[in-house]
């Protein structure tokens, strides 16, 4: 017996005019087949309700650029609720560098130290000894740590040479610049230069805050690291922090924010169906996240713990919010049509600005799926 | 001109759906209902007739049914013209028997026998319930077909078919009928 065709069961009429017959026969229970409509599930998500999250994930990168100059460097960080300070970390470029470079030649080579009233000068004396510039740069040392107990008293803490280069450590709160350097002779040169970097202030400024967070960062701050010259700073859970920063000179100090939000779907009177055919899934940005100046960066992927494991983009792939538009990934990898026992769908919002800084903003997440028949 | 929206206002959740109903019942929607629906048969392997003596064995699940009327099941054939769109594997009771020491189903139809669910372990201390789609199968996609006639098909090892006594299962078919092919 060959099959027959569904229409032949319901009544004549197969296109619009047969509506009527369909619905009757499934509401009279004449259709020998399960009816399983195809629906949606919704979940709107505000902006406020991303202010409301107690979860969120903020982490800091903070990259240091410029020449780095004698100065103070600090880092504030505030409630971003509140605008309440927390606490601040600062260090201070305190070292410099004396280079003796060229072809020695016999005279007078100078270090003048400006900052103490009158100046301080350092004199190294070449009269064929010292012989070489790796040897000049050791005596031009031992000329400096000489009047660290009188003229440099509170100025210069030490000096040290090593390969031709001076390195003179300044006590703590020394900000200007405070030496100059001359050479008398015509063939030999001697330069002065900072001998702090972007890296070694990231190293700095990551070992005070990791100290600060064992005490005023304690609630705040859940780790911090360096890398060159960055300093990544993960939050707690839940709080959210502003970070600022004051550099010296034409230092820079940019900083970029993450802020990770993750909103299970479902409450009390709409959980996502367990026993279902997931069957696609596509949000509605009727009013796209924005802050009160500026435009941010702000993204959702949609997915969750499937069946077959976790995969947060699985239903949607990174899609923005940061303009109204409807989203839809029909490549992601869970997309397509397929049975799941119990899942609860997962809506994870990265954003480059504070969630509290938004002002506007709402996405209606939907789910298509089919019920399966229950045995 | 311009596309009109649709004539209904189609709300966010459920309260719309009493209005939709009515509209398709009262006709007034100018478009064909394309409503989903699953063809279900409840299979048990004492009641498939005689069992191979081989170690596969795929099952007409049309002429499984005309043998037994009593089955439950949807009480007809599987529709002709229509959009295949998916399937659903439930167990009820896992198979085993005799020496077999491993059994596997497989769903589809005589042209591509694993077309729908390629290999799913049905042998004792395999899970009962709903099973996970083959989404992969060359034949799970939305696709028409114009007269699909579903299958099983068991495969044993160490021992042959016919020597299972255990084994019960749901196949579910789920399809959408295609208005302008009748």
């Amino acid at each position: 017996m060959a099959n027959s065709s569904f229409y032949a069961m319901v009544a004549p009429g197969a296109k619009n005019g047969g509506n009527t017959a369909m619905m009757n026969a499934i509401d009279s229970a004449k259709l020998p087949f399960a009816f399983a409509p195809k629906l949606t599930y919704e979940q709107t998500i505000k902006w406020s309700d991303l202010i409301a999250l107690t979860t969120v994930a903020q982490v800091d990168v903070l990259t240091i650029t410029g020449t780095v100059v004698f100065g103070t460097y600090t880092v504030t960080f505030t409630n971003a609720v509140t605008g309440a300070l927390i606490t601040s970390v600062s260090t201070t470029v305190h070292e410099d560098t004396v280079t003796i470079g060229g072809t020695a030649s016999d005279g007078n080579y100078d270090t003048l130290f400006v900052t103490p009233v009158p100046p301080v000068r350092a004199r190294t004396v070449r009269s064929t000894t010292p012989a070489t510039n790796d040897n000049l740069a050791t005596q031009h040392a031992a000329d400096i740590t000489d009047l660290v107990p009188s003229g440099l008293a509170g100025i210069v803490t030490s000096a040290s040479a090593a390969t031709n280069v001076v390195t003179i450590v300044y006590a703590a709160g020394i900000a200007a610049q405070n030496l100059t350097c001359t050479e008398t002779t015509a063939t030999g040169t001697i330069t002065a230069s900072c001998a702090s970097t972007t890296t070694t202030i990231a190293a700095a400024l990551e070992a005070l805050i990791q100290t600060a967070r064992a005490t005023t960062l304690a609630a705040y701050v859940a780790n911090e690291t360096t890398s060159t010259n960055t300093v990544t700073v993960t939050y707690v859970a839940g709080v959210q922090v502003t970070m600022s920063v004051t550099f010296a000179g034409a230092v820079s100090g940019a900083i970029a924010t993450t802020n990770t939000g993750t909103v299970t779907l479902g409450g009390v009177g709409n959980y996502f169906p367990a026993n279902v055919k997931v069957d696609g899934a596509i949000a509605n940005v009727s009013t796209a996240f924005d802050v009160a100046s500026g435009t941010p960066t702000i993204t959702m992927v949609l997915g969750g713990t499937f069946d077959a494991g976790a995969d947060a983009d699985g239903l949607m792939t990174s899609s923005s919010l940061a303009t109204a538009a409807v989203l839809e990934t029909p490549s992601a990898a869970s997309f397509g049509k397929h049975f799941e026992s119990a899942f609860p769908p997962v809506v994870v919002i990265t954003s480059d600005v504070l969630f509290t800084t938004l002002v506007q903003g709402e996405v209606s997440v939907m789910i298509h799926y089919t019920p399966v028949p229950t045995f | 001109m311009a596309n009109s929206t649709f004539p209904l206002r189609i709300g966010a959740r459920n309260g719309s759906n009493p209005g939709v109903i009515r509209s398709l019942k009262g006709n007034r929607i100018p478009h064909s209902f394309v409503g989903g629906f699953d063809w279900v048969l409840k299979f048990d392997i004492l009641l498939a007739g005689t069992l191979s003596a081989a170690t596969s064995q795929e099952f007409d699940l049309h002429t499984y049914q005309l043998a037994n009327p009593s089955a439950l099941g949807s009480g007809c054939l599987f529709p002709a013209n229509v959009k295949i769109t998916g399937s659903t594997l439930y167990i009820v009771e896992l198979f085993s028997g005799g020496a077999v020491s491993a059994c596997t189903l497989e769903f589809g139809d005589a042209g591509d026998p694993n077309g729908l669910h390629t290999a799913v372990d049905v042998f004792t201390g395999s899970a009962l319930g709903y099973r996970a789609n083959t989404t992969a199968a060359a034949e799970y996609g939305k696709h028409f077909e114009a007269a699909f006639v579903p299958s099983v098909t068991i495969r044993t090892t160490t021992a042959n078919v016919n020597t299972l006594t255990a084994g019960e299962f749901w196949i579910g078919l789920d399809f959408e009928p295609v208005p302008g092919v009748s």
